[in-house]
């Protein structure tokens, strides 16, 4: 187990008009689960793959345990990865892609095997040991994966997607499974998903990054309640954050020909900064369907999940819809309107988000 | 579904022997019947011009084994074949594994540079080597005479001979091995030799415990081809020793030539008791490589 630093670490391909990851600065406690997450592309996979040694580093450095191991080739870190195609030496039975690392580890035979057994049990592979990974279903060359990697008894476990293969039942039941392991082995745990569902439930902290740049690193719901900017505030939560350009006014904020309520503070704020424009970032839970005051809108899409639904709005103001998206609100699951509904949305002030028309940087 | 019986499938039938036809009639010309002729004269006596004369059972088969002179042959082409699948496929092997971290530019021109062989005629190779080895006048040894090493004798002696015709046809198949190899490289799976990696497995760890095993059914194939090649090694000799010294090169090919269409006595019998040997050689390898593959399948 170890702590893990990214100090300005950079990855500039060959050739290439922008790193793929620029100057990345994070900090990772010993035993935490850090989740990695951010669109395709994003450079979350290349982020791991350097601490891994599977990625140069081109500027800044990468520590484990204290020691620099930017220049350590990938053999000699002591990490473990599970990958997203699982990577199992296919001429190999299950045991053998177990013990592989031990063995070149040099371990004596009674503390492989105890290994293997244990892990085996563990993750349910016990009759699964002599057969080779071809007669094995998705789910169960997953968790020969995580064998692999428990066995070895690493510093550090990468997961790069190691979920996207599986169904939606068994993604959720290896996702529960996954948490409890590293909690019950408290390695040092660095996830990379593009499922920001799996990053919220999954990790003690989020790091989310977008071109290459890491936008910010927090607990999750840290995330949620305070996003640092429009990214991070659209893409943590879903359904997405709903965001409207608005102009701001003595009197308050301005959509259209609809006023936005918010909180009287919030309102000062950005009159005292001297923004004229500010985007208002309104999660889909803080807006509430209301027969009397707030958005003009009319039903479009009403998607009922049981307990809860989801109610997709175009307003009815004629100078924002050109520029706005359905807005999205969540409802609960009894009483749904019916789609062409003439409804009025109305905002929770205290849930509003405020973030710079320019820049997307969250205000104050 | 069509019935077998029906008026199309008849159709059918006829068309695709219409096609099928012109094919099958050269094949049974130039392959099937002249395998025929030679099973029938290797039991029998021959004339001068090929025909069959009185029976002798299995007496050439049995000289091929017993007879000092025809055993050398048989071991000197086994020798040869087995050199050439060491050199040639373990070369390409060699070769090939460094260039998977190559860059792409480097590793394309040191691809054109070492497949390069493959183009090569067995002839304008043999001639190339001729003018390597050549005693007094080889251009290997002068340059090692420059280094102040005097260079063996590459063609005179037996041993050297055998080496020297093992290595012109390696240098020769060489070509075509790389480009078997880096091939099946390509299709190694990258993600599984970073887990190797990972695990903690050096380059030639991985090399071993990963690669060869992922590539194994090119190289099973490259073995056979290799061997069949080895099996079958005629233009060599013929162009760089004539069989010699002492019949130290002579393979079964040549052998076979000398004694069907040599300076002595034609000896038709013979030469077909050979020709079938080698062809059950090579039969006998392809099996084994069936056999092998398909274990492993």
């Amino acid at each position: 187990m170890a702590a893990i630093s990214y100090a300005g670490a950079t990855l500039t391909h060959p050739g290439a008009e922008r790193p793929s990851v620029d100057g990345l600065d994070l900090e990772i406690a010993d035993g935490e689960f850090l989740v990695l997450v951010g669109p395709s592309g994003c450079g979350k996979s290349t982020s791991l793959r350097m601490l891994a040694g599977l990625d140069p580093v081109t500027a800044g450095s990468i520590r484990i345990g204290g020691q620099d191991v930017t220049s350590t080739p990938a053999h000699q870190r002591d990490v473990a990865m599970v990958f997203q195609s699982y990577a199992l030496y296919p001429h190999m039975t299950v045991r053998q892609n177990m013990t592989f690392g031990l063995r070149i580890a040099g371990l004596a035979k009674p503390e492989v095997r105890s290994r293997v057994e244990q892990a085996a049990t563990m993750l349910d592979l016990t009759p699964y040991l002599d057969r080779k990974p071809s007669s094995l279903s998705g789910g169960q060359r997953q968790r020969v994966a995580m064998g692999r990697a428990i066995v070895r008894r690493p510093q550090v476990f990468l997961m790069d997607e190691p979920l996207s293969n599986l169904d939606a039942a068994l993604r959720t039941r290896t996702r529960t499974e996954i948490v409890r392991l590293q909690r019950e082995l408290g390695t040092t745990t660095v996830y990379v998903t593009h499922d920001q569902v799996e990053a919220m439930t999954m990790a003690d902290r989020v790091a989310v990054l977008a071109d290459g740049v890491l936008q910010q690193v927090d607990t999750p719901q840290a995330l949620y309640d305070r996003p640092v900017n429009t990214f991070v505030a659209g893409f943590i939560g879903s359904p997405a954050m709903n965001m409207l350009d608005a102009a701001v006014t003595p009197t308050g904020l301005q959509w259209g020909v609809s006023p936005l309520d918010i909180a009287p503070d919030l309102l000062a704020g950005v009159l005292g900064a001297g923004h004229r424009r500010v985007t208002v970032g309104v999660r889909p839970e803080a807006l509430v369907l209301s027969g009397t005051a707030g958005i003009p809108a009319q039903v479009e899409v009403v998607e009922s999940l049981g307990a809860e639904g989801q109610v997709l709005a175009r307003p009815s103001d004629a100078t924002v819809q050109a520029v706005s998206e359905l807005l999205t609100v969540r409802v609960p699951g009894r009483g749904l309107p019916a789609v062409g509904d003439h409804v009025r949305l109305g905002i929770d002030p205290g849930q509003v988000h405020l973030f710079h028309h320019e820049t997307g940087r969250r205000l104050p | 579904m069509r019935s077998p019986s029906s008026p199309t499938a008849g159709r059918d039938l006829r068309a695709g022997v219409v096609f099928v036809f012109p094919c099958l009639a050269l094949l049974a010309v130039f392959s099937y019947w002249p395998v025929v002729r030679s099973a029938w004269l290797s039991v029998h006596g021959s004339d001068l011009v090929g025909n069959a004369t009185g029976f002798l059972g299995l007496s050439n088969y049995a000289d091929l084994l017993t007879d000092p002179d025809l055993r050398s042959v048989l071991l000197t082409t086994l020798t040869i074949a087995a050199l050439v699948v060491v050199m040639a496929t373990g070369g390409a092997l060699l070769a090939a594994l460094p260039l998977r971290r190559a860059s792409q530019r480097g590793g394309r021109v040191v691809t054109v540079l070492l497949s390069l062989p493959f183009a090569y005629s067995a002839a304008a190779a043999s001639a190339a080597f001729a003018g390597l080895l050549a005693p007094s006048v080889g251009q290997l040894n002068a340059l090692l005479a420059d280094l102040g090493v005097t260079g063996p004798p590459w063609l005179e002696s037996q041993g050297w001979a055998v080496l020297s015709i093992a290595v012109t046809t390696a240098w020769y198949e060489f070509g075509f091995a790389f480009l078997v190899v880096l091939a099946a490289l390509s299709r190694v799976d990258r993600s599984v030799l970073e887990a190797a990696s990972l695990d903690g497995a050096g380059e030639w760890r991985s090399a071993w415990s990963i690669v060869v095993p992922a590539i194994r059914p090119s190289l099973l194939f490259l073995v056979v081809t290799q061997t069949i090649a080895g099996l079958q090694v005629f233009t060599q000799v013929q162009v760089l020793t004539r069989g010699g010294p002492s019949g130290a090169t002579t393979t079964l090919v040549y052998e076979l030539y000398q004694r069907a269409f040599g300076t002595g006595l034609p000896q038709y019998g013979q030469a077909s008791t050979i020709a079938l040997t080698l062809l059950l050689l090579v039969v006998l390898v392809t099996a084994v490589q069936m056999r092998l593959t398909r274990d492993r399948a």
